[in-house]
Parts: C-alpha cells; sequence; structure tokens
C-alpha cells in the first residue's frame, strides 16, 4: 500500500561531518548554511588527520542539538570514532526521530555492509546470530 | 447450567493477524535493507565519482585552490544559505499502522523569490516580455527594459550563490562535473534517509505487535487459570453429600 502523508513538514537542513573532500563535494552540491546573525554556526564539521576526538564529540553534539537540522551525514570511520555517542543518541532519540544520522562511505575505507549500525541492529532484530 | 463464553475463537483470531502481520512486516524489512545496501553503494560509486573530478580539478588549479581553504569558516561574518534543503513530513501505511518521517528535496527559490529576500528590498515585479512586445506604448519600452534587467541580474545572482564560485570565477570543467556528482549523491541520501526511517517505524510496529501478543498470552493463561478453577470448584458443589 503506498505511503500517505499526514502532516505537512518543515524545512530543513543536512548537516555533514566528514573528511575534506567530503564535506568539499557536498558543500558543492549546496548543502552548506550559515547565518552569523542568528548565531547559527556551519552546519558541516571537516575532520582531518590532527582532529581531536574531543573536538569530533563537540562538532557532532553541536550539530545534533541544532532544531534546523534533519539529516547529519556522517563518514562511517568517523562514526567508528564517535560509536558510543550514536547509539547514544539514537537511543534517546525523540518521537520525531529527528535528526536522521546517517553513515555514508568515506574515502579511506569502502562501504563495508556488516559493520553498518543499521543493518547489524537489523539482523539482531530478524534473530540472526 | 448456563456454559461458558468460548473466548478462544475470537483470541485465536486477534493472534493469527497479529502473526500474519510480524511475517509480513518481517519481509519488509528484509526488502528495505536490502534496499538500503544498494543506495549505499551507489552512493559510494557517485562519491568516488565525486572525488575523483575534484582531485582532476586540484591537479589543474593548484592543491590549495580546492581545500578547505576556500569553505566558510566559523569565523567569516558572511552568511551562506543552503540550497539543498529538505522538508520533512510524516508518513503512514498500512492503514496507519507503520509511521515513518518522509524527506524531501525542496526545489530551488525562484529567481523572483531570490530579489524579494534580497537586500536592497526592492520588489521587482515579474513581466512577460513576450507580451510586453506587442504593446507599442512608450511605457512598455521602459517595462521591458527592467524586465530584462530583472533577468539578467537574478541569473547573475543565482549565479554568485552558487558554491562553485567560492573555488573562482571560472572553474574548470572537472570541478563543476564533481558538483553534479555530488548533487546526485545528495539526491541518493535522501533516499537513504527515507529508507533508514521507513526501517525504523516498521521495527516500532513489530515491537508494539510483539508487546500486544505476549499481553494477550498472559492475559489468556490467566483466563485459563480463573477457569480451571472455577471449574473445580463446580466439581466440588457438585459431589454428593454422605448421608448416614
Amino acid at each position: 500500500m503506498p505511503a500517505s502523508k499526514y502532516k505537512n513538514g518543515e524545512q530543513r537542513m543536512i548537516g555533514v561531518i566528514g573528511d575534506e573532500d567530503t564535506c568539499t563535494g557536498f558543500l558543492l552540491a549546496g548543502v552548506g548554511d550559515k547565518n552569523p546573525k542568528k548565531g547559527l554556526g556551519p552546519n558541516f564539521f571537516v575532520v582531518e588527520k590532527m582532529t581531536k576526538q574531543a573536538d569530533i564529540e563537540e562538532g557532532f553534539r553541536s550539530l545534533v542539538s541544532r532544531d534546523d537540522i534533519a539529516v547529519i551525514l556522517i563518514c562511517q570511520h568517523i562514526a567508528n570514532d564517535i560509536r558510543y555517542l550514536i547509539d547514544e543518541q539514537t537511543a534517546i532519540a525523540s518521537k520525531s526521530a529527528l535528526p536522521c544520522i546517517l553513515e555514508i562511505p568515506s574515502k579511506q575505507i569502502a562501504y563495508d555492509g556488516s559493520k553498518d549500525p543499521v543493518l547489524s541492529k537489523l539482523r539482531q532484530f530478524l534473530g540472526e546470530k | 447450567m448456563a456454559p461458558f463464553p468460548n473466548k478462544d475463537s475470537d483470541e485465536v483470531l486477534d493472534k493469527s493477524a497479529i502473526d500474519e502481520e510480524l511475517s509480513d512486516l518481517a519481509v519488509d524489512l528484509l526488502l528495505l535493507s536490502q534496499e538500503l545496501i544498494n543506495t549505499k553503494l551507489k552512493l559510494e560509486t557517485l562519491s568516488k565519482a565525486g572525488w575523483m573530478e575534484m582531485a582532476k580539478a586540484r591537479y589543474i588549479m593548484g592543491p590549495s585552490s580546492v581545500s578547505v581553504l576556500q569553505l566558510p569558516t566559523q569565523e567569516s561574518e558572511k552568511p551562506v544559505r543552503a540550497s539543498a534543503t529538505l522538508d520533512v513530513s510524516q508518513c503512514q501505511r498500512n492503514s496507519g499502522s507503520v509511521r515513518y518521517n518522509y524527506y524531501s528535496l525542496c526545489p530551488p527559490s525562484s529567481p523572483s523569490e531570490e530579489q524579494t529576500s534580497g537586500s536592497d528590498g526592492i520588489r521587482l515585479r515579474k513581466f512577460d516580455i513576450n507580451v510586453l512586445s506587442e504593446d507599442g506604448a512608450a511605457g512598455s519600452k521602459v517595462e521591458k527594459v527592467a524586465a530584462a534587467a530583472a533577468g539578467g541580474s537574478s541569473a547573475g545572482r543565482s549565479s554568485v550563490n552558487d558554491p562553485i564560485r567560492w573555488f573562482g570565477f571560472m572553474p574548470p570543467m572537472p570541478l563543476r562535473q564533481s558538483q553534479n556528482h555530488f548533487k546526485s549523491a545528495v539526491d541518493t541520501v535522501v533516499e537513504i534517509a527515507n529508507i533508514q526511517s521507513e526501517i525504523r517505524g516498521v521495527e516500532d510496529r513489530i515491537k508494539f505487535l510483539n508487546r500486544t501478543k505476549k499481553g494477550k498470552m498472559e492475559s489468556k493463561v490467566e483466563g485459563s487459570i480463573s477457569t480451571q478453577d472455577l471449574e473445580e470448584e463446580k466439581v466440588l458443589s457438585l459431589e454428593p453429600l454422605n448421608i448416614h
């Protein structure tokens, strides 16, 4: 049965946490936003080799706490470093389940479906060991 | 003796309906997971193509010309507006049993909207140049010029808002191709978000059905225990008294 909309939505943005090339690419596509007048910083966070874990955690928390972001893209290898934070966010996600956190393939590591948290949770759900 | 109402048939019907829905939802989950994997692989392909073209542009323009240095920073005061925004709405299927968020890309704002939101605050009316050319009055020529100027300025303004302008006024073709690849990647990202959201909706429905089924089974067990007690009492009450 096709899905139907029952509540009209709001406009929101896409946030990006990734390496230099990933952030540059998605910003080229028009995802980037920044509004200093409203006190809103950039909706992306570039993670370099020298970026500390605490800074990555802070960047993730700042994007998650924003009301104007619906989807956060995060590279898989960066997500592995802050897995506990992502699991925490998924567990305490509000009824609207926003923002949606999407792990995207990164330049350094090829996409591995066996390590995708959504799929591993699905496998547990279906009773697969 | 009034017979006890037989609830077993009603309960079996509910249980079978729940089991049927659970099996349908399990099949949905499998299909959605396969779709998720395929879409993520498609995203990987598009991203790789985008990175490759970006590397070619970097080779042409120089390593520091296509880097994080061109991206807007926290400290800069110049605002940046996202052209790729999402519209989030709620969707339901299976008569409302499965509910999830639905994401869709908002259409890019039209040039007339960009003009009204411009910093100068002047609102220009939209004119149809073909209609104006038929009118010979003097005023129409002024309107024609204004229309042509409005068209030119809107094209100029939309090109200024294009993020590719951060990397220079004449970006090389590989950078444009990289931009196109990543624009397709954004469409794919929206698809992935929708699939993930639907998976979550189906999982929530399965949890609810499992809880309902467990509750029904527990109430059935309690009901059967109370029925057994009542039957024992009845049997005891019907035992004949030994009168000597």
